[in-house]
């Protein structure tokens, strides 16, 4: 038998805004005047013979969903909408060589690991190093296949916790600034870390590395480069976010 | 399609402004205040949504015709009423001239060729 809960119109209209407040088109004070007109529509149905539920369900309607409002009020908050877009590009701007990050130390630790371990020469007798065709194949297969799971673990992540992730850094922003910028500072620390490692790995195995000084050079300039350019691009993103979920806060 | 009850969604578009500079221009209203006397004075004939009249609001607040105010109604709970503004005033003085001057020049129209209606 169906058992059928009391309405509740408070938590009935929290629940329509929370709806509403999913999109950036609509800042907090729209949502306080919508909801205001929402509650006059109500009680002005609740005079006929309607039960308040009723009352609700048709004020809702005739104000229209989320679809029918949002073009609407983009318009006029159009620099909301974009600069939401803004904290999705910078988002995806510096996810993706993180994941590439991530997938190249996978592959590189599997194959450098693999060779060196089953006592595979890297270099020839001559001690040049020598692009074995074999060595070729495994290090792009392996690549590939770190950076498709790579992707396909970040996927999983977001469809099935997105929630969680979603939670975990709103209340990550909710902290001081330097809470942020530390927590962003050790990520790329770690993989820098990592990644000297791997290049002292090289160098040691592959002699020819070591004579590479322009190579060298330029991929060590280009660390500095995004040293200054990465943590510029979240420091960023973290005001970015922290403006909008201040924006978004109790809406 | 043209049908003669309702408004076209342009002619909508174009009176809303107007309309709600002569609403205001006789007191302060919020946005709900604002459909109802609309609806009430047109008989029906114009229908204004929740959706397209809030950002026009807000649109002409931020041109400065109108200021706003969040306030405690007498039923406790907190409305936000709208005002005019001397800029707004002086648009509603415009707006009427040009209504006017369509107004009029229609019905003279309508009134040398009444075979037309």
């Amino acid at each position: 038998m169906e058992t059928k809960t009391a309405f509740d119109l408070n938590t009935a209209i929290q629940r329509w805004r929370d709806h509403l407040s999913q999109s950036p088109c609509f800042r907090r004070e729209n949502l306080d005047e919508l909801e205001t007109h929402l509650r006059d529509a109500v009680a002005a149905l609740r005079g006929t013979t309607l039960s308040e539920e009723e009352a609700f369900l048709v004020a809702a309607r005739r104000l229209g969903g989320a679809p029918a409002l949002e073009p609407e009020f983009a318009k006029v908050n159009g620099q909301e909408v974009w600069l939401n877009r803004l904290l999705w590009m910078l988002l995806g701007a510096q996810l993706w060589p993180l994941i590439c990050c991530c997938a190249n130390i996978l592959a590189d630790a599997t194959v450098m690991g693999g060779l060196v371990g089953f006592g595979h020469p890297l270099k020839s007798p001559t001690g040049q190093f020598v692009l074995l065709p074999t060595v070729l194949v495994a290090a792009t297969a392996a690549h590939l296949l770190a950076l498709g799971s790579c992707v396909a673990a970040g996927w999983w992540v977001f469809r099935r916790k997105g929630r969680t992730v979603a939670n975990t850094a709103a209340s990550v922003l909710r902290r001081p600034l330097f809470v942020q910028i530390l927590i962003c500072a050790i990520i790329p620390c770690v993989l820098m870390g990592i990644n000297v490692g791997r290049s002292a790995f090289i160098m040691r195995w592959l002699p020819a590395a070591r004579h590479g000084g322009v190579y060298m050079s330029v991929s060590y300039g280009m660390w500095l480069s995004s040293a200054v350019v990465g943590p510029a691009l979240a420091v960023v993103t973290i005001l970015l976010a922290r403006r909008q979920l201040r924006l978004r806060a109790n809406s | 399609m043209y049908s003669a009850a309702m408004l076209s969604k342009e002619l909508v578009a174009a009176s809303t402004v107007p309309l709600v500079l002569s609403i205001l221009g006789e007191g302060e209203s919020y946005g709900y205040a604002l459909i109802q006397r609309v609806r009430e004075l047109s008989g029906g004939g114009i229908e204004w949504t929740e959706g397209m009249l809030y950002p026009v609001l807000h649109w002409m607040e931020k041109e400065a015709l109108i200021e706003s105010e969040w306030r405690e109604a007498g039923t406790g709970r907190k409305r936000k009423y709208y005002r005019l503004r001397k800029e707004g005033r002086k648009a509603l003085q415009a707006e009427r001239q040009q209504w006017l001057t369509v107004h009029q020049t229609l019905t003279r129209l309508w009134k040398l060729k009444p075979h037309l209606t």
